[in-house]
């Protein structure tokens, strides 16, 4: 059984991405010895976005776990790249079963509609027509007063359904959950990851702690709840993407009837807001929230564009928008959360910004403008330049983007000095790489095809921490390119060969005896030690260390 | 030492009280020119860098190296007892008592680069000399 304290919860399609970007923070080991239970929350179980996270945080335990059982997941390592161990738990509102599609169905009011029912006048005072009657499956589409309620009973409705066992495996997943909160007690850290504008994420954000804490109540039948010292973090993520405006024909269904616009984002965002500063509930109980926008002189990023839609999607498989920076921006407010022990004042909640200079649409990103300068900014530098580095390794150097097992090359390097790893599977190198195509970059035939690093850089204009050339998609370039020279700065490159090579010292360096695991990186599994070796070789590189 | 003492005794003719130990340092200089051209041959390795990719090339660059010296050691050692030792020996017994020696002199040199060239590849298997002998496919 796990005893973290730290929880991280998702919610809806921006929260998947930003939970997305926080798995790539801790494969780059900015999350040093930690672990955390983390709980993806939505409406859409098809949803491409949540997909997309549930099966990167499944390639990274893949990638960490030991053999025996209880060992799914890896340890907690310090001081080596995937150091924080993740727990994944999943939780799906239903409403893809009949009889729960929508608010009508699910809520049960036209089955006793007479005139002058309480609940059915109540229901028509806060809710429209066309919202009590559109399909649930794909979110709450930008409707928040609808969906805090629905999502409140949601999680009621399934703490129920677990007390009294009728609840299926999948859903016992929530059960879990819940006693590992409880059992964190006052040490609890609950950060969660959403948009303020959306549906969703919005939806959730402000119900979350008081949803978690009833639904607690009922799981330990009134002799439960989450501890009052427990400190709950979010993210206030205001509009930063749009998308195809709904057609009129679209929402001629029932069902669609309710298409969010994204042209109201700005409102949503605005009325989010200053409901957050306003509620009670709200603000009794998060200790920090984290405002985070995208300046509205830069273009929002258009999901639709480039995709011939002639619709808008509203959800399912088909919603796998890209990644932006101010996702990965989310994720490190996570960090500041979970490394900080100060402003957790019970009852003030604190709202942090951090504000980054921008000109004429051009913004320059520097490694101390991500978890904090001075330490900080050099830990997030060499956490996040190695990584980079170790894509490049894998991806650039070893042809892993060009569909070869670049991790397996690599392998065969050490293999010449050590037999340390010979028991290492093609099944596992492979998946080392594969996770590299998702961070970094893949070759399709002749088309490159960004990951979720390239995604990031292409969500703005201007310096993302490493030289631009870091990130060229030029194939030659790719091949050529040196992943000891990275940075602009000179200070931070490789050792190199008189000829300018950073490849060649690096396997030199990887071979040698000092760039084994140490006590101290406290890695227990034979996959686990061989990323630790790799860490170890490329921070050793490094000229200046 | 053993180029200098042959070329002085070079200066003169030589005669067939002076061939044994001509001889004697002949051995001595194959066996000196086979380390030289090995000494080359690890700093050629050495110089050439690790390569990525699913076919890397620098293994077999390696090997390369080390049996195109193998096979130039003679072949250098040969020449030279060709062009500068015999002309420089009387004819008649002298030369005759030489001939076996240029013979049996560059493929001394050559089991001395093969010998001397195996054992350092196992010693150092895991570093860049190691290739001369693995049986990487390239």
């Amino acid at each position: 059984m796990s005893t973290s304290k730290n929880f991280v919860i998702a919610i809806g399609g921006t929260g998947m991405r930003c939970l997305e970007s926080f798995t790539h923070m801790c494969a780059m080991g900015l999350f040093d010895n930690m672990e955390f239970n983390v709980l993806t929350l939505d409406t859409d179980y098809t949803n491409g976005n949540k997909n997309r996270t549930e099966n990167l945080i499944n390639d990274y335990n893949q990638i960490k776990r030991g053999d025996s059982a209880g060992e799914e997941n890896g340890s907690v390592n310090n001081n080596t790249f995937f150091s924080a161990k993740l727990n994944l738990f999943d939780v799906v509102t239903d409403y893809g079963t009949q009889g729960r599609e929508n608010f009508l169905s699910l809520s049960n009011v036209t089955a006793d509609a007479t005139d002058g029912n309480d609940n059915k006048l109540l229901a028509d005072l806060f809710l429209g027509e066309d919202v009590q009657g559109f399909n649930l499956a794909h979110g709450y589409r930008a409707q928040t007063h609808l969906g805090s309620y629905l999502m409140y009973h949601a999680l009621v409705e399934l703490a129920k359904k677990i007390a009294s066992d009728k609840a299926s495996p999948k859903e016992q997943q929530f059960g879990k959950y819940l006693e590992l909160l409880y059992e964190a007690g006052s040490d609890a850290r609950v950060f969660v990851f959403g948009s303020v504008f959306g549906g969703t994420g919005a939806s959730s954000i402000p119900i979350i702690p008081s949803a978690l804490n009833k639904a607690l109540s009922i799981y330990g039948k009134g002799q439960q709840g989450i501890s009052d010292e427990a400190k709950f973090g979010c993210t206030l993520l205001t509009e930063y993407f749009r998308f195809t405006k709904p057609k009129d024909a679209q929402k001629k269904t029932k069902d669609d009837a309710v298409i969010a616009d994204s042209s109201f984002f700005t409102l949503n965002s605005q009325a989010a807001l200053q409901f957050y500063d306003d509620d009670p509930t709200v603000k009794s109980t998060y200790s920090k929230m984290y405002h985070l926008g995208w300046p509205k002189e830069f273009s929002s990023i258009d999901y639709s564009k480039d995709k011939g839609e002639d619709k808008t999607i509203t959800g399912g498989s088909a919603q796998k928008n890209g990644c932006h920076i101010i996702e990965f921006l989310c994720a490190n407010a996570a960090w500041d959360f979970f490394k900080s022990d100060t402003g957790f004042d019970k009852n003030k909640v604190s709202v942090l910004y951090k504000s980054v200079s921008f000109n004429n649409g051009i913004i320059d990103l520097s490694f101390n403008d991500f978890i904090g300068d001075a330490d900080n900014g050099n830990l997030f530098k060499e956490k996040f330049g190695n990584f980079v580095a170790f894509m490049h390794l894998v991806l650039s150097e070893n042809d892993g983007a060009w569909g070869h097992d670049g991790t397996k090359l690599l392998l065969d390097r050490i293999a010449e000095s050590t037999n340390e790893y010979s028991s290492l599977e093609a099944q596992y190198t492979s998946k080392l790489t594969e996770y590299f195509r998702k961070f970094g970059y893949s070759i399709d035939g002749a088309e490159f095809v960004p990951g979720w690093l390239y995604q990031l850089r292409q969500s703005f204009n201007g310096k993302f921490v490493l030289d631009d050339k870091a990130f060229t998609s030029n194939q030659k370039e790719l091949k050529k390119l040196e992943p000891g020279k990275l940075f602009s700065e000179k200070e931070y490159h490789w050792d190199s060969t008189l000829m300018g090579d950073t490849y060649d010292p690096f396997v030199k360096t990887l071979k040698n005896d000092d760039t084994k695991p140490t006590e101290n990186q406290n890695v227990q599994h034979k996959r686990e030690k061989f990323v630790a070796h790799i860490y170890n070789a490329i921070n050793k590189s490094i000229k200046t260390k | 030492m053993n180029t200098l003492i042959i070329l002085n005794l070079l200066q003169q003719k030589l005669s067939l009280r002076d061939v044994d130990g001509l001889i004697t340092n002949t051995y001595m200089l194959a066996v000196v020119v086979a380390i030289v051209i090995l000494g080359i041959a690890i700093l050629i390795s050495n110089m050439i860098s690790y390569e990525g990719g699913a076919n890397p090339k620098d293994p077999g660059k390696r090997k390369v190296t080390f049996w195109v010296l193998a096979v130039l050691t003679p072949v250098v050692f040969y020449l030279y007892n060709l062009f500068l030792v015999v002309p420089n020996i009387k004819k008649g017994p002298a030369l005759d008592k030489f001939f076996m020696t240029s013979a049996i002199s560059p493929v001394v040199s050559l089991l001395t680069f093969l010998l001397l060239g195996f054992v350092l590849s196992k010693i150092f298997k895991t570093k860049k000399i190691g290739n001369w002998f693995n049986k990487t496919k390239n």
